[in-house]
C-alpha cells in the first residue's frame, strides 16, 4: 500500500504526512496541478487531496481528477460519495431530500418566473444563500418580498460574485471589535474593497439560479458534528452578536455538556446513509427541539477540532482524551 | 419496474416514451426542474433524463440531481460513470489518461505562468479548446506562439464565453454556402451577434484554465463510434472545407465500408473500462495509422444514427438493418 499525498501547507496533508511517517506507511508527495499527475500516481494505490473550495484551481478540476483516479481502481480521499456535494448547497438540498434527512426546508429556482411566483406566496424572513461559500459567506437574511425580488433580479441578471467585498470588510471589523483579530486584519478587509481575491477574479459569477432556506428563529448557536470512520466529535458555535449566523463566528464551545447527544446520533445515521468517509454536519434546532441539518462538508479548518476533549463511537460511548482526526482519514484508506 | 422520464421535445425522451408504450413498460412523465421532483419519483424505480449541455439550467444541477437519485437507490440514465465527464474535456483528459486509453496528448494549465512556460517550448500548430462545447464550437487551431499567448492572456484575464458569436455566424454562412442551411438560418447567425443566447447570458465565463491538444495532421475525417448495451454503430465525418474540424460539419458517411473495424473494437474496450451505459467516441488517426480518441459524450444528435445501415455486436459481427438506439438505453435499466 503506497499513498500519494498532495501537500498543501496548513491543510490536512500536514498531519497525513506526519501519520505516515509515524506509522511507517509508504507515501509519496505528488502535485495534482501538474499535467503529468496521472503518471506520478502510477506506483501508488491511493490518492489523498485536501482540495479547497476557495482555490479557483481546485474548483476547476479537483473532483474530476479524483473521479478519474478512482475509475482506474485506486482509492481516493475524499471519494465520490464524500465529495461530489462539497461546497454545493444546491446538490445537498436534493441529496438530503432524497435520503429523507430532517433538514431545513430549502427551495431552488432556475427561472426568474418560478422564483417570483414563489416569493408572492411565501412568508418572510427567509435565508438567501449562494450554492458555494463557507464561514457564513454569501448568506443573507431576507426580511421582505421586495428584498427577495431584488435578489432574484440579480440572480437572473448580472449574477453574484462568490466573494462579497463589503461583507468581508464588515466581518473583519467585527472580529477586531471582539478581539479575535488584529487591526492589521481589519485593514486587510479594507484593501480587499479594491483588490479582489484571486478566487473572485477567476471564478465565474453565480447566476441562473436562486436558493432560499427557511429561517429557523431563536437559535443562539449551531452544533457542528464531524463523523470519520465510525467516530464523531462536535462543537457548539455561538451566533455572532446581533446576527443569526454561527459558522465562522469564532465563538466556540467544546465541552461535552454543551453538545446534545441527539445531534451526534443523527450525524452517525446520516453519515451511514451517505456512505461518507468524512463529513461535518451543521445542525440547528426547530421549535419542538428537534435537530435539523443545514448543510455538510467533507472539509473543515485543520486546527479547529484540536480543542475537542474526546469523541463518541457508534454506540454513543464517549472516549475522553485528545485525538487527531486527520489520522483517521488515512486509516479509512488502509 | 416503473421508469420516470423527463420529457424534452427532440431529445432521446421522444423515443424512450414510444418504446415504453410499444413494449408495455410502465412509465411516468416527471419534471426534473420542479422543486418536488423527489415526491414525483416516489413510485418509480428508474429516472431517465437526456439533459443538455446547452441548457444553462441543466448545467446547473442535472448531474447533481442524477447522483442524488442514484444514492436513494433508484437507477438512472445516464448514471454517474456515464455522465460525470459529459461536456467536460478537462475531466476527460484525466480519465482517458488514467484508464490508459490511446488518447490525443492533452495539456491543461491552471496558472498563467505554467501555461506561458509551456507554450515557449511546444511546437505549433496546436489545438485550443474550452472544456465545454459541441459541434466543434470553442475549438481553434493555434499556429503561432503569439496567438497562443493571446489566448493565455484571455484565459487568465476576462475569460471566454462558451458561445462565440463570430464563429457561430461564420458557421451559419458556411452551411448556407454548402446548401445545408436556408438564408434565414444564415441571418439568424447575424442576429446572434447582437442578442446572445440564453446560455451565453446565464453561464459564467470560462476562465482560470487553458486546455491544448496536440494537432494530428492529415486527418480528412473523424470516426464517431457510439456504444450502448454491447452494441456499436458508427459514422465517418468529413472535415469542413479548408478546416481541420469534423464534428458538426454535416458531411457524414454511414456505409459500413467507411468504418475501420479497429475503431469499433477500441470503442468496446473503452466502454468496458469506463463502465459506461452509453458513450460516443470521436477518433482520428496518428501518422502510423493508429486510431486516437479525442473526446467522448453520452449524448448525441438524436436523428443522426438513423441513417446507419446496421450495428456491430461485441464479437464484432455486423447486424444489418435499421435500429433505434434509444430503445437500448431503456433496456439497460430493465
Amino acid at each position: 500500500m503506497k499513498i500519494a499525498i498532495h501537500h498543501r501547507q496548513g491543510s490536512f496533508s500536514d498531519r497525513w504526512i506526519a501519520y505516515c511517517i509515524n506509522q511507517n506507511i509508504d507515501y509519496k508527495i505528488v502535485n495534482c496541478y501538474a499535467s503529468d499527475i496521472i503518471a506520478q500516481l502510477e506506483d501508488c494505490d491511493a490518492l489523498m487531496w485536501h482540495h479547497s473550495h476557495v482555490d479557483y484551481k481546485d474548483t476547476l478540476f479537483a473532483k474530476q481528477l479524483l473521479y478519474s483516479v478512482a475509475q482506474s481502481g485506486k482509492k481516493t480521499f475524499p471519494d465520490f460519495k464524500t465529495n461530489w456535494h462539497f461546497d454545493d448547497k444546491v446538490g445537498q438540498k436534493y441529496l438530503f431530500e432524497a435520503i429523507g434527512a430532517a433538514m431545513v426546508a430549502s427551495y431552488v429556482f432556475y427561472t426568474r418566473e418560478d422564483a417570483l411566483k414563489w416569493i408572492e406566496n411565501t412568508t418572510f424572513p427567509k435565508v438567501f444563500k449562494l450554492r458555494g461559500g463557507s464561514g457564513s459567506q454569501n448568506v443573507k437574511l431576507v426580511n421582505s418580498s421586495s428584498h427577495a425580488k431584488r435578489l432574484v433580479r440579480r440572480a437572473f441578471g448580472n449574477g453574484f460574485t462568490q466573494f462579497d467585498r463589503l461583507s468581508y470588510l464588515k466581518e473583519r471589523f467585527r472580529k477586531y471589535d471582539e478581539g479575535q483579530n488584529s487591526i492589521l486584519g481589519a485593514f486587510k478587509g479594507l484593501g480587499r474593497l479594491f483588490i479582489p481575491t484571486e478566487f473572485a477574479q477567476m471564478h465565474g459569477r453565480e447566476k441562473g439560479y436562486i436558493y432560499f432556506q427557511d429561517f429557523i428563529p431563536n437559535n443562539q448557536f449551531d452544533i457542528r458534528v464531524i463523523v470519520i470512520l465510525g467516530k464523531a466529535f462536535a462543537a457548539k458555535r455561538m451566533v455572532r452578536k446581533n446576527d443569526f449566523r454561527a459558522s465562522g463566528s469564532g465563538n466556540i464551545l467544546y465541552e461535552m455538556e454543551h453538545l446534545p447527544i441527539d445531534s451526534i446520533k443523527l450525524a452517525f445515521q446520516l453519515a451511514f446513509k451517505l456512505q461518507s468517509q468524512c463529513v461535518a454536519f451543521d445542525f440547528i434546532y426547530n421549535n419542538s427541539g428537534n435537530p435539523l441539518v443545514i448543510e455538510m462538508s467533507y472539509g473543515f479548518p485543520t486546527f479547529a477540532t484540536d480543542p475537542c476533549i474526546g469523541y463518541w463511537d457508534e454506540s454513543l460511548k464517549f472516549h475522553e482524551g485528545t485525538f487527531i482526526a486527520q489520522y483517521w482519514m488515512v486509516e479509512a484508506l488502509l | 419496474m416503473k421508469i420516470a422520464i423527463h420529457p424534452r421535445i427532440n431529445s432521446f425522451s421522444d423515443r424512450w416514451i414510444n418504446y415504453c408504450v410499444k413494449e408495455n413498460i410502465k412509465y411516468k412523465i416527471v419534471d426534473c426542474y420542479s422543486t418536488d421532483i423527489f415526491t414525483q419519483l416516489k413510485d418509480c424505480d428508474a429516472l431517465m433524463w437526456h439533459h443538455n449541455h446547452v441548457d444553462y439550467k441543466d448545467v446547473l444541477f442535472a448531474k447533481q440531481l442524477l447522483y442524488t437519485v442514484a444514492q436513494s437507490g433508484i437507477k438512472t440514465f445516464p448514471d454517474f460513470k456515464t455522465c460525470w465527464h459529459f461536456d467536460d474535456k478537462v475531466g476527460q483528459k484525466y480519465l482517458f489518461e488514467s484508464i490508459g486509453a490511446y488518447f490525443v496528448p492533452s495539456y491543461v494549465f491552471y496558472t498563467r505562468e505554467e501555461a506561458l512556460k509551456w507554450i515557449e517550448i511546444t511546437v505549433f500548430p496546436i489545438v485550443f479548446k474550452l472544456r465545454g462545447g459541441s459541434g466543434s464550437q470553442n475549438v481553434k487551431l493555434v499556429n503561432s506562439l503569439s496567438h497562443a499567448r493571446k489566448l493565455v492572456k484571455k484565459a487568465f484575464g476576462n475569460g471566454f464565453t462558451q458561445f462565440d458569436r463570430y464563429a457561430y455566424l461564420k458557421e451559419r454562412f458556411r452551411k448556407y454556402n454548402e446548401g445545408k442551411n436556408s438564408i434565414i438560418g444564415a441571418f439568424k447567425g447575424l442576429g446572434r451577434l447582437f442578442i446572445p443566447t440564453e446560455f451565453a447570458q446565464m453561464h459564467g465565463r470560462e476562465k482560470g484554465y487553458i486546455y491544448f491538444q496536440d494537432f494530428i495532421p492529415n486527418n480528412l475525417f473523424d470516426i464517431r463510434v457510439v456504444v450502448i448495451a454491447g452494441k456499436a454503430f458508427a459514422a465517418k465525418r468529413i472535415i469542413r472545407q479548408n478546416d481541420f474540424r469534423a464534428s458538426g460539419s454535416g458531411n457524414t458517411l454511414y456505409e459500413k465500408e467507411h468504418i475501420p473495424i479497429e475503431t469499433i473494437k477500441i470503442a468496446f474496450q473503452l466502454t468496458d473500462k469506463l463502465e459506461s451505459q452509453c458513450a460516443a467516441f470521436d477518433f482520428v488517426y496518428d501518422s502510423a495509422g493508429n486510431p486516437l480518441v479525442i473526446e467522448m459524450s453520452y449524448g448525441y444528435a438524436v436523428a443522426g444514427p438513423d441513417r446507419c445501415v446496421g450495428y456491430w455486436d461485441k464479437s464484432l459481427q455486423f447486424h444489418e438493418g435499421p435500429f433505434i438506439p434509444q430503445e437500448w438505453m431503456v433496456e439497460t435499466l430493465l
